[in-house]
């Protein structure tokens, strides 16, 4: 009976720091210009905040806290969540590499991470997204894309590495969360 | 032996029943007033102050509750087209406002550029929003309570 107690008063305990985690959790984006007109952008949000307002917010693209996607006639017949089962079921590696003269995408899956990496004309986007917020993400219907299931689980999973950097010129663009409210840089 | 006093002279009735109104109605209007400035210390005041270059320098200084009350009073029709603008936005608007309530203190926003500075923040219940444009500057700090009435206001119809 004791024992029983004991591991109900610790599961118990465990579920509360990981709900007070999420709420304490802050999104952050950092956006720096170079140069003698350039200005810097610091954005703070609570996690929670975005999970609240988000599932309100809509239009022809988002409804209840997911993006539609539009059909595109590249995606027209491509089933994402199927290629995205596919992706997380198979071995680490890299799944998509595209070379061109200007543009390089690289798609890849390592240590628990989806790695996308895309340089294009000088633009340099790196998304890095622990497996689980993906599957989050196309957890809804095939062609949605489902944010606030993303969000919830990467307050859960709190990477601590940026999740999405861009650089392109003299722009670089960082996002990330941490609990901190102001940025730590 | 000391001199007997000489007697009080005696207040009428009436006289006595007029003193006793005037000292309820002084201590009546001392308490209201006391109760008023507690109530406005409490609540704040919504501030807002626009310094132009070589122009104007406007600063207006409100109590909130009289901001809220002035909100809540108005009719309806006169915030009609704000509401139709903000319309399908308006869920989320009162939720952001809601969680805003919520939220802990700190700087949410803040922009800087060689001539432009811009700050949102929260700070002691208040959102402030501090915006430099070149020699320009707006300042403005409200009690999140009342942009919470105001965004209850435009409630589409």
């Amino acid at each position: 009976m004791l024992k029983r107690s004991l591991i109900a008063g610790v599961l118990l305990i465990l579920a509360t720091g990981l709900t007070a985690a999420s709420d304490d959790l802050w999104l952050h984006v950092f956006v720096q210009e170079d140069g003698e007109s350039g200005e810097t952008v610091r954005v703070n949000v609570p996690i929670a905040f975005v999970e609240q307002v988000l599932p309100l917010i809509e239009n022809e693209h988002v409804r209840d806290g997911k993006v539609m996607i539009p059909d595109h006639a590249e995606l027209e017949g491509v089933d994402l969540r199927g290629i995205w089962e596919a992706v997380r079921d198979a071995a680490d590696g890299e799944f998509v590499t595209v070379e061109g003269r200007d543009e390089n995408v690289r798609v890849a899956k390592q240590d628990g991470m989806l790695l996308v990496n895309v340089d294009d004309d000088g633009e340099k986007v790196r998304v890095r997204l622990p497996l689980e917020v993906v599957d989050a993400a196309f957890s809804g219907e095939s062609n949605q894309v489902d944010v606030v299931a993303a969000l919830r689980v990467l307050g859960e999973t709190y990477p601590s590495h940026d999740i999405v950097t861009v650089e392109e010129g003299s722009t670089t663009v960082r996002v990330w969360i941490d609990t901190r409210q102001e940025m730590d840089l | 032996m000391s001199e007997p006093r000489a007697p009080r002279p005696r207040t009428s009735s009436g006289t006595r029943l007029v003193l006793a109104l005037v000292l309820s109605l002084v201590v009546g209007s001392v308490s209201t007033v006391a109760a008023l400035a507690a109530v406005v210390y409490h609540s704040g005041t919504v501030d807002v102050e626009v310094f132009q270059q070589g122009g104007e320098h406007v600063s207006i200084s409100v109590p909130s509750t009289l901001v809220t009350a002035a909100v809540k009073l108005v009719p309806g029709r006169v915030f009609a087209d704000a509401a139709d603008e903000i319309g399908p936005y308006w869920p989320a608007c009162r939720a952001a406002c809601r969680e805003l309530v919520r939220a802990p203190d700190g700087v949410y926003v803040s922009v800087t550029g060689p001539d432009v500075e811009v700050r949102v923040a929260k700070e002691d219940d208040r959102l402030r929003i501090d915006v430099q444009d070149g020699g320009d500057r707006v300042h403005v700090s409200v009690p999140v309570k009342s942009v919470l009435a105001l965004v209850d206001k435009l409630a589409p119809a």
